[in-house]
């Protein structure tokens, strides 16, 4: 790899971490926190490549020689070239947040560290109350108290599926990136859930916990209304 | 270098990097057909674990080759000396409690580890610290506690199954290492670089080897379906065997893998323990970089040792602790 080539690759680089951070793209991958940590490393990789591009040609005008440093350059192994393909990827295909695929595909296990919370009722309120998906899910398995019985929730997530038929309202949670997130879903059923909406989509269901025919807990929500809503900002939580 | 084939060079430059330059504009302008043909949900959600792989691991290289920068080109030989022990034998288990000190993910401590061996320091101590720094930090410690609320058992077993590893390696390696080769790149001072010209040459090679990592770890992350894991976690070596396999191939940072071993409810707690102790060790993305950090030959022999002792140690301290 020549040294030009070797400082637009990491320009390359660099750039596209910080074109991420630019939007909420990167909120696709990552956590929100990661944004200053992209965009400093992102301008940190320009600013390298530019200083040694800058330097090299005012070397080349006073000294026509190969200096040990620019002999180095000839050493860098060609897996550098691996490196075009996340900036390619970036932007010709610009992965999607992860979606029903991923979802179906995991399993639906809580560690204990989610039961903390859960002891605490439900706050009060005067109509239904809007709840995230995984406080839902920990509330059926963990709390003790029972106090989702008779309260009518609102929560807000895409809709997955799986083979039986069956249609669910979906959040993906990470912890770090991507590849680390699992899944929270409740099952949607009642009268206003007939019409599956298109997977993927994102929806608000209003409804109340549906424990199904009893046994082991199950999340389920009967829904009195879907209705379909824009995806948020970062569609991870 | 002569005067007469200086042009010729030139133009040969010039042709890889307009070449380089068109592939990316062609990706530009193709993508509106590219696009809809890849539209795939499979290779989409490959692609998303790939990016994400990389986008998280790329600020943590970038701190890891500043740090091994400075390291070759700042440091001087007397403050090195004042750092690393002069006794080997020490010097190991000095280095492993070192390590908590680098609040790191585990790709910033390759070239750091490189950077240290090319300064001159005792590869077994240079090792020892690469395996320590990612796995006993307090943001790995805080972040397994959180996800283990109930079992502060587990972090101290998690601390000292991962310290162990990494003295039992940098001892073994004073004792044996000599035999197995290590090829180093070329850079730093001793060879005339400099700290930018360092900076950007590890970068692009340990970034490389990362990025076949990823890629690697996403086809599993994508492709292989939890339930896999939990036909076996009722086994008792089977399940501690899948562990093992399973934090190899899915490269996950160490700060999250207590929450993914955490969620993995089916499994005994030393098999979680397994998970976590081999992860910030060795894995796909880690082994990718040290072949090309320090030579195939060395990878050869390095990563399955330390996969084997890490599983032993952890199944050593959990069957003690858990």
């Amino acid at each position: 790899m020549t040294r030009t080539t070797q400082a637009l690759v990491l320009t390359l680089v660099g750039a596209t971490l910080v074109r991420l951070t630019l939007t909420d793209a990167y909120l696709r991958y990552v956590n929100a926190w990661m944004r200053w940590p992209l965009l400093v490393s992102g301008v940190l990789l320009v600013a390298v490549a530019l200083a040694r591009v800058l330097r090299a040609d005012e070397r080349s005008a006073d000294e026509d020689g190969v200096t040990a440093d620019e002999h180095l350059d000839g050493h860098v192994s060609r897996s550098a070239w691996l490196l075009l393909a996340p900036v390619l990827v970036v932007f010709t295909v610009s992965p999607p947040a992860l979606g029903a695929y991923s979802a179906e595909r995991s399993a639906n296990e809580l560690p204990a560290s989610a039961a903390e919370g859960a002891e605490l009722p439900l706050p009060a309120s005067d109509g239904p109350l809007e709840i995230d998906v995984v406080d839902f899910v920990v509330r059926v398995q963990f709390d003790e108290a029972r106090s989702l019985v008779g309260r009518e929730v609102v929560v807000t997530g895409f809709v997955s599926g799986d083979e039986d038929g069956n249609w669910y309202v979906t959040r993906m949670d990470m912890n770090c990136c991507a590849a680390d997130a699992s899944a929270n879903r409740i099952m949607v059923t009642g009268p206003a859930a007939e019409d599956a909406p298109e997977r993927n989509s994102w929806v608000r269901v209003t409804g109340e916990w549906d424990p199904l025919d009893g046994g082991r807990p199950t999340s389920a929500m009967a829904a009195s209304a879907v209705e379909p809503v824009e995806a948020p900002r970062n569609t991870y939580g | 270098m002569t005067t007469t084939d200086a042009p010729v060079r030139r133009g040969a430059r010039l042709g890889q990097t307009e070449l380089v330059l068109a592939l990316v504009l062609a990706g530009l302008v193709s993508q509106r057909w590219l696009v809809p043909a890849l539209d795939d949900e499979a290779l989409a959600t490959w692609a998303t674990t790939f990016v994400a792989i990389v986008v998280q691991a790329v600020p943590f290289l970038v701190l890891g080759v500043l740090l091994a920068a400075v390291i070759s080109h700042v440091l001087t030989d007397r403050a090195l000396e004042r750092v690393v022990p002069k006794r080997s034998a020490l010097g190991v288990p000095a280095a492993g409690l070192a390590g908590v000190a680098l609040p790191g993910c585990e790709c910033a401590s390759v070239p750091v580890s490189a950077s240290l061996i090319r300064r001159g320091v005792v590869p077994a101590v240079a090792l020892t610290f690469m395996l320590a720094a990612p796995a006993v930090n307090p943001v790995v410690l805080v972040a397994t506690a959180v996800a283990f609320p109930d079992q502060p058992l587990l972090v101290l077993a998690r601390f000292l199954a991962s310290m162990l590893t990494a003295v039992a390696i940098g001892w073994l390696w004073l004792w044996r290492g000599g035999r197995v080769p290590m090829r180093l790149p070329r850079g730093g001072r001793e060879h005339g670089g400099t700290f930018l010209g360092s900076v950007q040459h590890d970068f692009l090679h340990a970034a490389g080897f990362l990025v076949l990592g990823a890629a690697l770890a996403a086809v599993v992350n994508t492709l292989v379906p939890r339930e896999v894991l939990d036909s076996v976690a009722g086994q008792a070596v089977a399940g501690i065997v899948a562990m093992a396999v399973f934090a190899f191939v899915v490269a996950m940072c160490s700060e999250a893998d207590a929450f993914v071993a955490a969620s993995l409810t089916a499994f005994s707690d030393t098999a979680k323990l397994v998970f976590m102790v081999v992860g910030p060790a060795m894995d796909i993305k880690l082994a990718s970089m040290q072949v090309g950090t320090f030579g195939r030959g060395f990878a050869v022999v390095f990563v399955p040792l330390v996969v084997v002792v890490a599983t032993l140690s952890a199944v050593g301290v959990g069957g003690w602790l858990l």
